[in-house]
């Protein structure tokens, strides 16, 4: 009993530990020191999804054993799966540099060595473990020291704001200085980044990976429930560190070393030394998820061996695919291009892809060939439904919002 | 295979919407838009000067903070290196508009200076920073008054570009 | 969604004759499925199926989406075919025979929500890219052949 509860605890943490990437903590950060937190309403929304896709995602893994695009490709066809691995890889990959780039800042920041520097060493870091590292010492590990982002939420209440204040800023509203497009611009970004579509690759296909069966489905259900909404309030501790210091400074987030800043004001240096550490385990973490993605997406969609409880010699194109998207990072980094801006455009783009992934997740969870007794009850369904409509809406308007607003400008 | 009947209009679609994609693109993103008259011009002036005056603030805040012992120095030395990047980045973005008219042309040049001047001070906490130990208020009040330089600069850019937007509203009737 | 049949169609509205052996829908139950072998490794997806007319030569073998069986005549399915059949499903035409992947039928041992095939991949010529690259690429990698369920 106390093992199994153990394994809940550890299941939770991790869950919120590892709920935040690279792209939820510039975009928060971005956000919370532009709009307050009169965006923060758009984090909420994207956790109540991450939840209902993540836990979908996980049965459909559990109970078939299947992992999403092997039935994303049995389902579409290899033509429109085909046209889904493309986009969902390109923006999987997209997600890697900014992620990596993500280390190598937040490296730069406890060591003041230029990122550029600490870029082809964060990637070696990734590969290593990737390598080596047994799957379920990797999640604990980065998703329990990734808690240390918990330093945010602790900088709020050292801050010592006007609670009152600070609630009323939740309101839904468009700020006097901004323009509704951008606002609605940066809610598309929010929504992204809550809900990268890597995510539901990585859950689906680590469930596998884990062999989760229907016995486990209750607890990761709770690891889920629990997790991802705690974890979500973690962003909205960042947007609201922004939004009582940077904001009213004037300062706008354009790098990540102003995320140091509110925290430094707060709890001083040894609180900025454990925000630290959860940027490199929360960037780190996520560049790991995400390489494993581009591995599970290929791999799965043309029927390669793949997983990381298997020898690397006994899935050697899965490997060497993670690879390969680990050096496209490393270059496209090495052209000095702006890790941030990267990060802002992935969460993006994010949402654009959003949809390709998650429609085949409702479609299966409801097919009783795959999920037998366990396909979707009726409130999960109109859940996903309702979801699935909110994810096209976005998806339709992210690219024109962004050419209209000069990419948020 | 699927219906031939829907696969011609289908194409048609997919061309149309990748022609209306790209015309869009063009249209929004292209320098022969919005940004090739004064006023778009002035007002990408004034965006390069709130990223300067953000600079600035990020400046004074970590210069405060590395004061008060509340920073790690490496933490402060990023974070006024970053805030120098963005402030040159701002000099280089003004100073490679193109303007027009003679007004808006020396309103451009102050901005200019204004944004020019606010580097100084935030390379001299970056300078300041590796110094441990020495008072701060010398370089905080440097950044106060490049800030001070900057919001002034960004109010006459905000006149400059009311009135030739209004000029060339009364241009084009 | 496009659900059409590969094997014999009713065109006569008549019930289909029993015929011996399971009927399979071909999109339904094989296409763009996960093929494992006898020990559960992915072998590969299935990309394609070769039909071959009942009764017929083997030179008559074609793979079902060339679009040559059309469906007047019972056919059976002499082998799964994988690999470049891919690309030309895709973008269409048709690969030379010599390029096509064979899993012989015969090797097929049951058909689920993933095909299972009763031998070992590691003699197939479908997984040849497979042993290339874990013996040139991967396998030279110090750590290539650690056990990460192992000590860790």
């Amino acid at each position: 009993m106390k093992s199994r509860l153990l394994t809940v605890a550890l299941g939770i943490l991790t869950a919120i530990g590892g709920f935040l990437d690279a792209g939820d903590l510039v975009t928060n950060a971005v956000v919370g020191s532009r709009f307050g937190l009169s965006l923060a309403w758009v984090v909420g929304v994207g956790v109540v999804g991450i939840c209902v896709f993540a836990h979908m995602s996980g049965k459909v893994a559990a109970v078939s054993g299947r992992a999403t695009f092997e039935i994303i490709r049995e389902r579409l066809g290899p033509r429109t799966a085909g046209l889904n691995l493309v986009a969902s890889l390109a923006v999987t990959v997209l997600t890697l540099i900014a992620e990596v780039g993500g280390i190598a800042l937040a490296l730069q920041l406890a060591s003041s060595v230029d990122h550029r520097l600490w870029v082809p060493v964060a990637a070696l870091a990734v590969w290593l473990v990737l390598w080596r590292v047994k799957f379920d010492v990797m999640e604990n590990v980065t998703g329990l020291l990734g808690l240390a982002l918990v330093g945010f939420a602790v900088a709020v209440f050292l801050l010592g704001p006007d609670w009152g204040d600070l609630g009323a800023q939740l309101v839904p509203q468009v700020p006097a200085q901004e323009s509704a497009a951008v606002y609605w611009y940066f809610a598309i970004a929010l929504f992204g980044a809550a809900m990268t579509p890597y995510e539901v690759f990585f859950f689906s296909s680590g469930g596998v990976e884990d062999r989760w069966t229907v016995r486990d489905l209750a607890t990761s259900r709770l690891n889920v429930l629990v997790g991802f909404p705690l974890g979500g309030l973690l962003s909205v501790a960042i947007a609201a560190c922004a939004a009582l210091v940077l904001l009213p400074a004037g300062i706008q987030v354009d790098s990540m070393s102003q995320l140091t800043l509110p925290v430094a004001q707060a709890g001083g240096t040894l609180l900025v030394a454990v925000v630290i550490v959860g940027l490199v385990a929360a960037t780190f973490g996520a560049a790991l998820e995400t390489a494993l993605s581009t591995g599970y997406t290929l791999s799965q969609y043309l029927g390669w061996s793949w997983g990381k409880f298997r020898r690397p010699a006994a899935a050697p194109r899965f490997h060497l695919a993670m690879i390969l998207a680990l050096v496209v990072a490393i270059g496209v980094l090495m052209t000095n291009v702006d890790p941030i801006a990267v990060t802002e455009y992935s969460v993006v783009f994010s949402a654009v892809a959003l949809p390709l992934t998650y429609l085949p997740i409702l479609v299966v969870a409801n097919d009783p060939e795959y999920m037998g007794e366990h396909v979707n009850g009726r409130a999960m369904n109109v859940l996903g439904t309702v979801y699935l409509f909110v994810l096209v809406v976005a998806a339709l308007a992210a690219i024109p919002l962004m050419i209209a607003t000069e990419a948020g400008g | 295979m699927t219906n031939r009947r829907y696969r011609q209009p289908a194409r048609w679609c997919v061309l149309a919407v990748l022609v209306l994609g790209l015309g869009g693109t063009v249209a929004a993103c292209g320098p022969a838009a919005t940004r090739s008259d004064d006023a778009g011009a002035l007002g990408s002036v004034s965006d390069h000067l709130d990223d300067a005056s953000s600079a600035v603030a990020t400046a004074e805040l970590a210069v405060r903070e590395r004061a008060a012992g509340r920073l790690p120095a490496v933490t402060a030395d990023v974070a006024v290196g970053d805030a120098v990047e963005t402030a040159t980045g701002a000099v280089h973005g003004i100073g490679t508009l193109v303007i027009a008219a003679d007004g808006a042309g020396r309103v451009r040049d102050d901005a200019l200076d204004a944004a020019s001047g606010a580097v100084g001070p935030v390379a001299a906490a970056r300078t300041w920073l590796g110094r441990p130990m020495s008072p701060a208020d010398g370089v905080l009040r440097a950044l106060e008054d490049a800030a001070g330089g900057l919001d002034d600069a960004s109010g006459v850019v905000e006149r400059e570009r009311a009135q030739t937007a209004a000029r060339a509203e009364r241009a084009t009737p | 969604m496009r659900r059409t049949r590969t094997g014999p169609r009713d065109l006569s509205r008549e019930p289909e004759p029993q015929q011996p052996g399971r009927i399979l829908d071909a999109r339904l139950h094989l296409l763009d499925r996960q093929v494992l072998d006898i020990d559960d490794l992915p072998v590969c997806t299935l990309d394609d199926l070769e039909l071959e007319v009942a009764g017929g030569e083997p030179a008559d073998r074609v793979p079902a989406e060339d679009g040559r069986i059309d469906g007047s005549v019972p056919v059976v399915i002499s082998a799964l075919l994988t690999g470049p059949v891919l690309g030309t499903r895709v973008f269409g035409g048709r690969p030379p025979a010599s390029r096509w992947y064979r899993l012989p039928w015969a090797h097929v041992s049951d058909v689920g929500t993933v095909v299972h095939l009763s031998v070992r991949s590691a003699g197939l010529d479908a997984t040849w890219l497979e042993r290339w690259t874990r013996d040139h690429v991967v396998g030279r990698i110090p750590g290539g052949t650690h056990d990460p369920e192992g000590s860790g």
